[in-house]
C-alpha cells in the first residue's frame, strides 16, 4: 500500500526525528560520525604536534602556525584517509590478506623445503649488493666476497633442490670449488684472468682472491674433519665439536691478533713482524676493528669450550644418558621460539658489524649513546617484564646503582675506594651490587601483585634518584661526579706480546663493538634461559600461579630470580654508561628513562629478544636520526608525547609488539578471543616448519647425513 | 618410571600415608570443614564424595597446602623419611613432599604446548639454576634430556603422544583432563589428589579416565585420593569411600556399603524417611534435583564390578 510506505524505514522502531536539529543530533550520535570526528581531531593534534613550536612571548603562535591554511588541508586529508581506512578496514583487510596469502603461502612452503640455508644465502647476496651499491660503493672487497660466497652456496642448494638424489655433501664440495676457482682467478695474473678481468667477470683484486681461497680451504678443511670424525665415530659428539670449536677459536684469535697488532704500536717496535710479512703477501689485511672482533669471537669460542671441558672433567652433570632418543618424536621446539630464523640472525649480525663503519661520526655517536646502551637495558628489562610478567617501573635505579658502583671503584666519587680498578674489572662488582639491590627490593615486594609491585618499584627508582641527588658528599650531587670515570682500556705488555687498546669516549666504533659483543652474549644467554626450565617456570607462573605452585614451582624464588637478572643487566649497562660519558649526573637516572625502556620492550614485543633490539633502534634511533638530519620539525622535548601516543596505538593495534614472542602472542590471542589462534596455535610459518620437520624425514636425514 | 613396583600393603591397615585428624576449617563464620578425620592407606584409591558444598575441595586445599585449617593436624607419611605435618606448609613444598593434585576447573598453562605443560611438572624438582640455564652447562643439558624423555613417557602413559606439539587449550575436555593428570604425575608424587577429574567429559572419556586412574594406581604405584560427582566412576574405581556432608564425615566404607547406607542416601536426596526403601526412591524420582549419576548409582553400579587392584600385592 502506498500510504504506509513512507512510514517504513530503517529507523522504524524509534520515533523518527521531527526537526532538523533532532535529525543532526541523532546522526552525530552514530558510531560513524563519532569516528569521523575522532579522526579529524587526531589529525589536527598530529598537525599541532609536528608544527612549529611556540615561543614564550607568543605561546599561541605554535598552534596558529601549525593550523595555518595551506598546511592544515594536508592533515584534514590525513584525517579523512584515517576515517576511510578505519571504516572500510574489514573489507579492505580481508581482501588484502587473502591476496597476500595467495602469494605468500606457496612461497613459504617452497622456502621451507630449502629452509634456512637458502634464505641465508639469498640474504647474504642481497647484503653484498647493498654493501657495494649503498653502504660503501668504493669498497668492493667485502661486498664482492659476500655475493660470491652466497651465490656459490645458493647454486649448491639449488642443485640439491632440483636433483634431490645428489647428496648434500657432494653439492657442498662443488659449491666450495666455485669459491676457490673464483678466488684463484681474482688473485693470479694470467692470460685467463686478464681476459675475464677485461670483460668484467672477475675483479683483479688480490686480497679478495686470497680471502676467497682461504675461505674455501677452511670450508674444505671443516668438511674433511667432519668426514674423518664421521668415519671414526659415526657421529659428531659434543666433546669433539668442542675440541674443533676451541681449535677454530685459537686460529681466529691468532689471525685477529695479527690483524689488530699490525695496526697498533706493534708496528713501531718491530717493523719486520710476521704480520707485516703476511700483509706484504696479501694474506692479511690491516683492519683494526675487524681484528678486534675476530679476536673476540675466537676468545669466546675458546673460553666456551674450555668451560665445557672443565665442567665435564669435574663431572658436573655426568649421568647415564637415557637410552631413548627424544628427537624421534619430533618435538617442535619452534613452537616456543620467537620469530626469526638463524639466517636472519646471521645477516643481522653482518649488518650490525659492517654498517656502522660507514656512518658519519654523529650517527656513530648516536648509535652508542642512544641505541646500544638502551639495547642492553631493554634486554634486561625484557627478562623482568617479558619473561616473568612483572611490571618494574624503577628499573633505572639498578642502572644508576651499576653506574655509581663503577664510579666508586674507579675513584671518580668524592669518597675513595680501597683499590682503584680498570672499568673492565668493575663489571663484576657492579653486577653484584645491582643484583643485591634487586634481591633486597624483590624479596619483600614480589609478594605483592600487579599494580602494587609497579608502585613500589616506581618509589624505589625515585629513592635512588633522590639519594644520588642529595648525598653530595658521596655521589657529588647534582653537579656530577668530581672526577672522570676512565675509559675501558686493555694493556698487555710482555716480552712476546705487546698490545694496548683504549675504548676512548671520543672514538665510538671500538666502544660500539664492545657493547655489541656483550649484547650478543646476553641475547644468547637469555635465549637459552627462555627455553630452559627457568623460562618455562616463568611462563607457568605468569599464566597460572596457583597451578604452577601445585607443581612444585616456587613462584617467589623465580620472580626474585627474574628481578635479579634484570637488575644485574642494568648494572652492567651502568658501567658502560659511566665509562662512556665519564661524569655521572643524577639527572641521567630519572623515571622517564625507566618508562622509555619499558616502552622499548612493549613496542618491540614483550618476551622477544630481537624485539628489544628493534624497539631500541626505532624508539631511540629514530628521534636521534630526525634530530640530526633536521627532518620534519621534530622537537626533542616532545619525545615523551610521541612515546605516549605510540604506546596507545600499539596497545590498540598490536599489543603483542612488533616482533612478538610466540608464547606472548598466543596468550594475548587467548585472552582476547578465548580460543587458540588458528592453525593449531602458531602462525602459518611455524606450522609449515613443523610439517616439514615432521612429515619429511627424508629431508632431515639428507641434512644430517 | 622407575618405581613400577606395585604398591605393597604388607603392613596392612597400619601403613597410613595421609592422616587427617580433627581438622576444622572456617571462613569467617562459615565452617567449611568441621572436625574431619580420615586416613588414607598407602596404595589405595580413596574417594571423597558428598553433595555440593560439602567441603570436598576445601579438604583438598588443606591437604595440598592452599588452605591452613584452624584446628587439627594433617600428617603426611612419605615412603622415605619421617612423617611430616602439612599444615601451614606452602603448596610448592607440599608438592615436593610427594603430594600432587589436579584442579576442579582445568588449570592448564593455556599458551604452552602439551609437552611443555607436562615438562614443567617434571622439571620442578631438577637442580638447574639460572647460571646453568644461561650457559647450557652439561648438567642442564642432561637434565633437559632426562626431562624430555620422562615427559614423553608420561604423555604416552596417558595416551596423548599424538598431541605433543599442540597448544594445551586446543585439546578437547577429556584430553585436557588426562593432560592434567600427566602433569601432576610429572612431579613424581606418592599420592595424587584428583579433584573431579571427570567433570565435563563424555561417557567414553569417563571410561578411559577410570581405566587411567586404575593404571596410575596399579602400574605406577601412586596412591589416589579422588573427589568425584560421577557415582559410576567412583563406584568402579574406588576401593574405599568417605562421604562428607556439611563439612562432616557422615560415612566411610567400601562402595557396596556406601550404596546401602541410609545416611548417605539422605544426604544426597534429602530426608528419605517416609519415602521408603533407600536407594529405590532415587531411581523412581526423576524430578528431583539430584544429578542423574547419583540416582543411577543405586541401580546401575554393580558392586561386583568394583575391582580391588593392589590387594594381592
Amino acid at each position: 500500500m502506498t500510504t504506509t510506505a513512507p512510514v517504513r524505514g530503517p529507523s522504524d522502531h524509534a520515533d523518527p526525528p521531527r526537526t532538523f536539529v533532532e535529525r543532526v543530533s541523532t546522526a552525530a550520535q552514530s558510531k560513524t560520525a563519532k569516528r569521523f570526528v575522532a579522526c579529524i581531531l587526531t589529525a589536527l593534534v598530529i598537525a599541532v604536534m609536528t608544527g612549529p613550536s611556540g615561543s614564550a612571548l607568543a605561546p599561541t603562535s605554535g598552534i596558529t602556525g601549525s593550523l595555518a591554511f595551506p598546511r592544515v588541508w594536508w592533515f584534514i586529508g590525513l584525517g579523512v584517509a584515517m576515517f576511510l581506512v578505519l571504516t572500510f578496514w574489514a573489507q579492505l583487510g580481508s581482501t588484502v590478506k587473502s591476496g597476500v596469502a595467495r602469494v605468500t603461502t606457496p612461497a613459504k612452503v617452497r622456502l621451507a623445503t630449502i629452509r634456512d640455508r637458502a634464505i641465508l644465502e639469498t640474504l647474504v647476496i642481497a647484503f653484498g649488493f647493498i654493501y657495494v651499491t649503498w653502504i660503501s660503493p668504493h669498497d668492493t672487497w667485502k661486498g664482492g666476497l659476500c655475493i660470491q660466497i652466497g651465490a656459490s652456496l645458493l647454486v649448491m642448494e639449488l642443485v640439491v633442490y632440483l636433483w634431490g638424489a645428489v647428496s648434500l655433501r657432494a653439492a657442498r664440495l662443488t659449491g666450495y670449488a666455485f669459491i676457490a676457482l673464483y678466488g684463484m682467478l681474482a688473485a693470479i695474473t694470467g692470460p685467463v684472468s686478464h681476459y675475464l678481468n677485461k670483460i668484467g667477470a672477475v675483479p683483479h683484486n688480490r686480497p679478495l682472491g686470497v680471502g676467497l681461497l682461504v675461505i674455501a680451504a677452511a670450508l674444505y678443511a671443516i668438511e674433511a674433519l667432519l668426514v674423518l670424525i664421521a668415519a671414526v665415530h659415526n657421529v659428531v659428539t659434543p666433546k669433539r665439536a668442542r675440541l674443533v670449536a676451541s681449535l677454530a677459536g685459537l686460529a681466529l684469535l691468532i689471525y685477529g691478533f695479527l690483524m689488530w697488532t699490525s695496526w697498533s704500536q706493534w708496528d713501531a717496535t718491530t717493523p719486520n713482524s710476521f704480520a707485516h710479512w703476511l700483509s706484504a703477501k696479501h694474506l692479511l689485511v690491516h683492519d683494526h676493528s675487524a681484528g678486534l672482533t675476530i679476536m673476540a669471537i675466537g676468545a669466546l669460542l675458546i673460553v666456551g669450550s674450555f668451560l665445557w671441558i672443565v665442567a665435564e672433567l669435574l663431572g658436573i652433570g655426568r649421568q647415564a644418558r637415557p637410552p631413548q632418543h627424544v628427537e624421534q618424536f619430533g618435538i617442535s621446539r619452534r613452537s616456543t621460539r620467537s620469530m626469526g630464523t638463524p639466517a636472519l640472525t646471521i645477516v643481522a649480525l653482518l649488518v650490525a658489524v659492517e654498517w656502522p663503519l660507514h656512518m658519519d661520526p654523529a650517527s656513530q655517536s648516536n648509535l652508542v649513546t642512544q641505541i646500544a646502551i638502551y639495547v642492553l637495558l631493554a634486554l634486561g628489562l625484557n627478562v623482568v617484564v617479558g619473561f616473568a610478567g612483572l611490571l618494574d617501573l624503577g628499573y633505572v635505579a639498578f642502572y644508576a646503582i651499576g653506574a655509581y658502583t663503577a664510579a666508586y671503584f674507579t675513584g671518580a666519587l668524592p669518597i675513595h675506594p680501597p683499590f682503584v680498578l680498570n672499568p673492565f674489572f668493575v663489571i663484576p662488582f657492579a653486577i653484584v651490587a645491582a643484583m643485591l639491590a634487586g634481591v633486597l627490593l624483590g624479596t619483600p615486594t614480589l609478594r605483592l601483585r600487579g599494580d602494587y609491585l609497579a608502585i613500589v618499584t616506581l618509589g624505589f627508582g625515585e629513592v635512588v634518584f633522590i639519594t644520588a641527588n642529595n648525598l653530595t658528599g658521596i655521589t657529588g650531587g647534582p653537579s656530577g661526579t668530581p672526577n672522570l670515570v676512565p675509559s675501558f682500556s686493555l694493556h698487555i705488555v710482555t716480552k712476546v706480546l705487546k698490545a694496548s687498546q683504549e675504548w676512548s669516549a671520543t672514538s665510538y666504533m671500538p666502544y660500539y663493538y664492545l657493547i655489541l659483543a656483550f649484547a650478543v652474549l646476553f641475547m644468547i644467554a637469555f635465549t637459552f634461559l627462555e627455553h630452559s626450565k627457568v623460562g618455562r617456570s616463568w611462563t607457568a607462573i605468569r599464566e597460572d600461579e596457583v597451578a604452577a605452585d601445585s607443581l612444585g614451582v616456587n613462584a617467589l624464588k623465580y620472580k626474585v630470580m627474574a628481578f635479579a637478572i634484570g637488575a644485574s643487566t642494568a648494572g652492567f649497562a651502568g658501567v658502560f654508561l659511566a665509562s662512556q660519558i665519564g661524569s655521572l649526573y643524577p639527572a641521567d637516572f630519572q623515571v622517564q628513562l625507566s618508562i622509555t625502556v619499558l616502552v622499548i620492550v612493549i613496542f618491540g614485543g614483550m618476551g622477544s629478544l630481537p624485539g628489544a633490539v628493534v624497539g631500541a633502534i626505532v624508539i631511540q634511533g629514530l628521534p636521534a636520526y630526525l634530530q640530526q638530519h633536521q627532518i620534519a620539525s621534530y622537537n626533542p622535548e616532545d619525545f615523551y608525547m610521541y612515546l605516549g601516543a605510540l604506546l596507545i596505538v600499539m596497545m590498540i593495534f598490536r599489543p603483542q609488539g612488533i616482533i612478538a614472542s610466540r608464547r606472548r602472542r598466543r596468550e594475548i590471542y587467548l585472552t582476547e578471543h578465548g580460543v587458540v589462534p588458528p592453525s593449531s596455535g602458531s602462525d602459518a610459518e611455524a606450522s609449515v616448519y613443523d610439517q616439514t620437520s615432521l612429515d619429511s624425514p627424508g629431508y632431515i636425514s639428507s641434512e644430517t647425513e | 618410571m622407575t618405581e613400577t613396583a606395585a604398591p605393597v600393603l604388607a603392613a596392612g591397615e597400619a601403613d597410613v600415608l595421609f592422616s587427617v585428624d580433627h581438622v576444622t576449617l572456617r571462613f569467617g563464620g562459615v565452617t567449611s570443614l568441621n572436625d574431619v578425620s580420615l586416613e588414607q592407606r598407602r596404595g589405595e584409591i580413596l574417594a571423597v564424595i558428598g553433595p555440593n558444598g560439602a567441603g570436598k575441595t576445601s579438604l583438598f586445599n588443606c591437604l595440598s597446602g592452599v588452605y591452613v585449617p584452624q584446628e587439627g593436624t594433617i600428617t603426611f607419611n612419605p615412603r622415605h623419611g619421617d612423617p611430616r605435618s602439612v599444615v601451614g606448609v606452602k603448596p610448592y613444598k607440599v608438592n615436593r613432599m610427594g603430594v600432587s593434585r589436579t584442579f576442579q576447573t582445568s588449570r592448564m598453562f593455556n599458551a604452552m604446548t602439551t609437552f611443555e605443560n607436562v615438562k614443567i611438572g617434571v622439571e620442578s624438582k631438577q637442580h638447574t639454576g639460572p647460571i646453568g640455564a644461561m650457559l647450557r652447562l652439561p648438567r642442564t643439558r642432561h637434565e633437559e634430556h632426562a626431562g624430555d624423555v620422562r615427559t614423553l613417557q608420561l604423555l604416552k602413559f596417558v595416551d596423548l603422544e599424538h598431541r605433543v606439539n599442540d597448544i594445551s587449550s586446543s585439546l578437547p575436555y577429556g584430553e585436557r583432563r588426562r593432560l592434567e593428570i600427566a602433569r601432576a604425575l610429572g612431579t613424581n608424587p606418592e599420592v595424587l589428589l584428583l579433584d573431579e577429574p571427570a567433570a565435563g567429559t563424555n561417557p567414553s572419556e569417563k571410561l578411559a579416565l577410570a581405566n587411567l586412574i586404575k593404571r596410575v594406581n596399579s602400574e605406577l604405584g601412586v596412591t589416589i585420593l579422588l573427589i568425584e560427582h560421577d557415582m559410576k566412576l567412583v563406584m568402579s574405581v574406588a576401593e574405599r569411600i568417605v562421604v562428607l556432608n556439611f563439612g562432616q564425615v557422615i560415612a566411610e566404607g567400601s562402595p557396596a556399603e556406601i550404596q546401602q547406607n541410609p545416611v548417605v542416601v539422605n544426604a544426597y536426596l534429602g530426608t528419605a524417611g517416609d519415602a521408603g526403601e533407600p536407594g529405590v526412591p532415587a531411581a523412581a524420582d526423576p524430578g528431583s534435583d539430584v544429578p542423574d549419576d547419583a540416582s543411577a548409582t543405586a541401580v546401575d553400579a554393580d558392586p561386583a564390578e568394583s575391582p580391588e587392584p593392589g590387594e594381592e600385592g
